[in-house]
């Protein structure tokens, strides 16, 4: 339970690791890692200010994942909140998608997190934690990011949702949950292009190695 | 242009009020949440106002006679008191234009329980006022109604049965089809030259008008009669010829040259357009979007009422790298628990609550994902 935050140029999150640019900061905010999910220990390097205070008081949930990237002085400029939604974490039984409340549950998990960065950036014990959530909050541009790693089987359906469809469809219920916090949005599929984000994204275990 | 709508006690609306955009107003709500009630509203008002202002030496008096008649006109109900929401005793409808002052009719349910005599005779069951801000002489288009299945197509033989016998269409119909016996006109505006071009371009030729008054299409093949022309291209053969009869044109406003830009906004007719998407694929949707959007650059103040998720992406699409995007507004109709409807108004789409097109199309996707992982019921 004494597990530190984590703060570095690699961010594993469930399946995935995120690598950010040299000039960017990332930081674990509320990830699950693949190897420990579901259980609840996984959770012990999220930031220390939100599990040992925020997340008990309530049922709150923060993102996975804040990248800050400054600009070329130094002074904060990009702050993202990123979210991952991966499909092909498949559970014994299977878990429903709850894809009708994806929109809504990212949308209340950004919220969550930015309340707790605006405590955490007076109060957090951790100077890491207080000093990120001073400049993230200080950024003048937010970004939301929702990473979906698409479902098994989608790619052979003529009838059903090209992924990039769903991630029309399911921007449209974030961008309408979060219409009044003025942040852009993009909901960002597995394997596309990633130019235009700081960061890249890999299988922390590829099928190969996994078999 | 207008400017607002307001609706109390009126049919399913409560008390609604629609603040309209300059350019484009599309109307969403799920199926009997009063968005044709609303455009059907705003047609009467126009309708009648145009009657009675369009007309030199009308008497303003004769605005309740004229809002009797379309209103009787476009929702076709027993009595007029059947539009009053119950158990209210008064619906009013007021439309505001933004230079010319207002119009309001008035409903009245108390004519139904005054005995048989004189003075139930000489009550009236709607009255209206209209109020200009700008003195008399001012000129206001026709608003064009364009229903979701095709009339104007039927042209003069629909025209000629409608004014022969007593039948049960919207008198909107009858005057979109008063259109198709129209000449064309010797020249096209610029602007509107271009929403052509697009229309032309889809139906592959041009439509024409035969000496007995019926619209073909000549096409490459030779010109087809529009009954044998596909539902969906044959609302873009009637759109053609209705622009090239002038009906998005004010012909009256454009001679008279040097004319206050705002009076030549009056003079432009509003088009009024219930599910234009209506038995079209999403290939004919696309070129669908391109003219509503060139309908609205050259000066067509429109409210459309839609379904499509398709038609508001394409929307969307052309406009966000504009650099003159459209004043646009959206209206998100929705039925309460006691039965009435409220409206939710944005220009931002995001800014309305629920929207069916959307969620359901989220909802399907969930029930094919969970299927596919064999999660929960896809069939619920």
């Amino acid at each position: 339970m004494n597990a530190k935050a984590v703060f570095g140029p690699r961010i594993h999150v469930e399946k995935l690791v995120f690598s950010v640019t040299p000039d960017a900061r990332a930081t674990k905010f509320d990830a699950f890692v693949e190897h420990s999910a579901p259980s609840p220990a996984s959770r012990t390097d999220a930031w220390n200010h939100y599990r040992q205070g925020w997340a008990q008081r309530a049922d709150k949930r923060g993102v996975d994942l804040l990248v800050l990237v400054p600009d070329a002085s130094g002074v904060p400029r990009d702050h993202w909140f990123v979210e991952v939604k991966d499909f092909r974490v498949i559970t014994t039984p299977p878990r429903p998608s709850n894809l009708t409340k994806l929109g809504a549950t990212v949308a209340q998990k950004v919220l969550d997190t930015h309340a707790c960065l605006q405590d955490a950036a007076a109060h957090a014990s951790v100077p890491e934690e207080a000093q990120f959530s001073q400049d993230a909050l200080a950024a003048p541009s937010t970004h939301v990011v929702l990473h979906i790693e698409t479902y098994p089987g989608g790619e052979h359906s003529r009838l059903f949702p090209a992924p990039a469809v769903l991630a029309a469809n399911v921007k449209g219920t974030l961008a309408r949950e979060l219409f009044a916090f003025g942040a852009t949005l993009r909901v960002c599929l597995g394997g596309s292009d990633m130019r235009g984000y700081p960061w890249a994204v890999e299988d922390a275990h590829p099928p190969s190695a996994s078999g | 242009m207008v400017a607002s709508l307001h609706l109390s006690q009126f049919t399913v609306f409560e008390d609604v009020r629609l603040d309209f955009a300059k350019n484009l107003n599309v109307f969403l709500g799920e199926n009997g949440s009063g968005k044709t009630h609303a455009l059907k509203a705003l047609y009467a008002v126009l309708a009648a106002e145009e009657s009675l202002v369009g007309s030199a030496g009308r008497s303003l008096g004769g605005l309740a006679e004229l809002l009797r008649s379309e209103l009787q006109g476009a929702f076709r109900p027993a009595t007029l008191r059947a539009l009053i929401r119950r158990p209210s005793e008064v619906a009013q409808v007021t439309v505001a234009s933004r230079r010319a002052g207002q119009s309001i009719v008035r409903i009245h349910r108390v004519v139904d329980d005054l005995p048989e005599g004189p003075i139930r005779d000489a009550a009236r069951d709607a009255d209206g006022v209209y109020a200009p801000t700008n003195g008399s002489g001012i000129h206001f288009a026709r608003p064009l109604y364009l229903p979701p299945t095709d009339f104007a197509a039927l042209g003069p033989a629909f025209a000629a049965l409608y004014d022969a016998s007593v039948v049960p269409f919207d008198k909107s119909w009858r005057a979109l089809a008063g259109y198709v016996a129209l000449p064309p006109l010797r020249e096209l505006p610029a602007g509107l030259a271009g929403v052509l071009h697009l229309l032309e371009d889809a139906l592959g030729g041009p439509v024409q008008t035969t000496p007995s008054g019926t619209l073909v299409v000549a096409g490459k093949d030779g010109p087809v009669e529009l009954p044998m022309v596909s539902e969906g291209l044959k609302k873009f053969a009637v759109l053609a010829h209705l622009l090239k009869v002038g009906a998005f044109t004010d012909t009256r406003t454009r001679r008279i040259g040097d004319i206050a830009d705002w009076h030549r906004e009056l003079a432009r007719p509003i088009l009024l357009w219930d599910e234009p998407e209506a038995h079209l694929n999403p290939r004919l949707l696309r070129k669908l979007a391109r003219v509503i959007v060139a309908l609205a650059d050259y000066g067509t103040p429109i409210v459309l009422a839609t379904h499509s998720l398709f038609l508001l992406r394409e929307l969307h699409l052309l406009q966000r790298r504009s650099d003159a995007p459209l004043a646009t507004r959206y209206f998100g109709f929705e039925r309460q628990a006691n039965g009435s409807v409220f409206v939710e108004q944005s220009d931002h789409l995001e800014g309305l609550g629920p929207l069916a097109a959307l969620d359901e199309e989220v909802a399907q996707a969930e029930r094919y994902i969970d299927d596919e992982l064999g999660a929960g019921d896809a069939l619920a």
